[in-house]
């Protein structure tokens, strides 16, 4: 567990301190308690340790990471059967979050497909392209979820599509 | 784009401060618990291996093989499951004797299953004992001198029971078709030409990619639909091996129906795993017309809905009056159908089944392979093209 993983000049265990709290952060978004963002994150770090492709750079790791905790998290939502939380009518009218409690149970909130693009652009930094590449998107696609999902959010949050 | 606010929000997720350990733990126990796991194995494979070489020295007929442990492993990557992140397939436990000696008694090993498109389930099995030249299957060919053709050939069947017999297919890791020879053959009193491929080639093909000739091993590929199966968790498939002997000649066809199961290889246990659907809804169907029995009929492809193994089109349609029309609409809004994929290849889909005509008619294409859906990012049809959203 202590080897160094190929091209990425770090060992598994640096690997896993460095994205852990990512993962597990994304994790929580969809699944949304503690235990089962857990189980996730064990379930990806897993993958990751069985896994034999070669990575291009510690960026390519992440990249996959964030797409194997997205994948796992559908597939347990799937599992349980948990409806997906639409907004509805009354929340859209309510008032803007305040706190960053409020905003976090918004974006709790959002749909699956808007999660992941909001937490890769404006927590990570991605650009629209290559948020693009890493969820098999094409830019535009991903620029709708961003503009959805801002008005669901209500937050004055700087939209800047065209840098990419 | 980094925004402070969205940053602060996800930074309020409770962490425990102990997680990042206490999961090294867990993976490092993980990891300790796999190389238990495979040590033993080693072992007996070592302690095997000699078994065999004493036994061959001794000039006993029994061969020792973890065969069916190679072929779980082959088939895993040639179905790409890990690379298109194929959810649903279950690889068998493989039972303790699997890697003993030969059985002299006709028996069955569960490879692996993995969900096909629609309803169905892709079974793949290990046989034996089988003889070399059983490695064939029906409708093969060979040419007499005279004017006289016989054909004979070994169907390999599976089903729940009698009722649902289908013929299993000899697992090949490609599915060419085109290196037989087809060889043409008029029936007389229909006036119908069949054309069948001649043996050798196939037979070849079989030998080198789906038999191991040391422990007499055919590896099949079975087809279960689920609607079949009784409630429950598995399913109990049934596999037989049987005769197909034909004769043609001036009067015609003659078929023998009357052939035996030349074995019988017992039952395997198979579980019934879910696959993961992507669901698609396009966002500006275009509407296609084609004129109906009694006026035009008016389709609009809405979606579709993608697994691992197929795709399933979903439909808005009106002025059906019967299955001409539906078909004619249908056939008209996938025609040509592709899928683009994220690194730029694209994928021909074609029809594999149409469900029965109705109200929820659906038209339904396999892969042959398997597809990373996350992968696909838009799909041509009737010269339409729909993005992926």
């Amino acid at each position: 567990m202590e080897r160094e993983w190929p091209h990425t000049g770090m060992s598994f265990r640096a690997l896993y301190e460095e994205h852990l709290p990512m993962v597990y952060r994304l994790a929580y978004s969809y699944l949304r308690n503690p235990q089962d963002s857990e189980d996730a994150a064990q379930e990806c770090f897993l993958r990751l340790m069985k896994q034999k492709r070669e990575f291009r750079d510690a960026g390519h790791v992440k990249a996959w990471l964030i797409v194997t905790v997205s994948n796992v998290c559908k597939d347990m939502l799937r599992r349980k059967q948990r409806q997906e939380l639409e907004l509805d009518e009354a929340r859209d009218q309510a008032s803007p979050p305040e706190t960053d409690r409020e905003l976090l149970e918004l974006i709790l909130q959002l749909p699956e497909k808007y999660k992941t693009v909001i937490y890769l652009y404006y927590y990570e930094g991605y650009a629209v392209r290559e948020i693009a590449a890493m969820l098999s998107l094409t830019a535009e696609a991903v620029k709708t979820r961003l503009r959805r999902a801002r008005a669901m959010l209500r937050v004055d949050l700087e939209e800047n599509d065209n840098e990419e | 784009m980094k925004n402070e606010r969205i940053i602060a929000a996800y930074d309020s997720i409770p962490m425990d401060p102990e997680l990042s350990q206490r999961l090294w733990n867990e993976l490092e126990k993980e990891t300790e618990t796999q190389a238990r796991r495979v040590r033993p194995r080693r072992r007996l494979r070592a302690l095997l291996l000699t078994a065999a070489v004493l036994a061959l020295m001794s000039a006993t007929a029994y061969a020792v093989s973890s065969i069916h442990q190679q072929r779980q492993s082959e088939l895993r990557e040639e179905l790409k499951i890990e690379e298109n992140q194929v959810t649903g397939y279950v690889e068998a436990e493989l039972p303790a004797e699997a890697t003993e000696a030969v059985s002299r008694e006709p028996r069955a090993v569960l490879l692996s299953v993995l969900p096909d498109f629609d309803d169905f389930l892709r079974v793949y099995v290990d046989v034996s004992p089988v003889e070399p030249e059983e490695v064939t299957d029906g409708y093969l060919m060979d040419q007499d001198e005279g004017s006289d053709w016989d054909l004979y050939g070994i169907s390999y069947l599976s089903g729940l029971d009698e009722e649902h017999w289908q013929e299993a297919f000899i697992h090949t890791r490609d599915d060419s078709y085109t290196e037989d020879e087809l060889v043409s053959v008029n029936d007389p009193e229909t006036g119908v030409s069949y054309r069948y491929p001649h043996s050798e080639a196939r037979k070849d093909k079989y030998r080198e990619q789906g038999y191991d000739p040391e422990t007499k091993t055919l590896t099949l590929e079975c087809s279960l639909n689920r609607d079949d199966v009784p409630a429950g968790e598995t399913a109990r498939l049934h596999i037989i091996s049987v005769e197909y002997r034909a004769k043609i000649d001036a009067e015609g066809i003659e078929i023998n129906n009357d052939a035996q199961p030349l074995r019988d290889f017992g039952y395997v246990e198979v579980p019934l795993p879910q696959k993961r659907l992507r669901t698609v809804r396009f966002t500006e169907p275009r509407s296609f017309t084609v004129d109906g029995e009694f006026g035009p009929v008016e389709g609009k492809l809405v979606g579709a809905e993608l697994s691992a193994t197929g795709l399933t089109w979903l439909y808005e349609i009106e002025g059906v009056y019967g299955s001409e029309d539906l078909l004619a609409v249908t056939d008209e809004m996938e025609r040509d159908a592709v899928l683009e994929l994220q690194d730029g290849s694209r994928k021909p889909v074609s029809l594999s089944v149409r469900s029965e005509l109705g109200p929820n008619f659906r038209n339904i294409c396999g892969f042959a392979g398997t597809l990373d859906i996350d992968a696909v990012i838009g799909i041509t049809a009737g010269g339409v093209h729909y993005d992926f959203e």
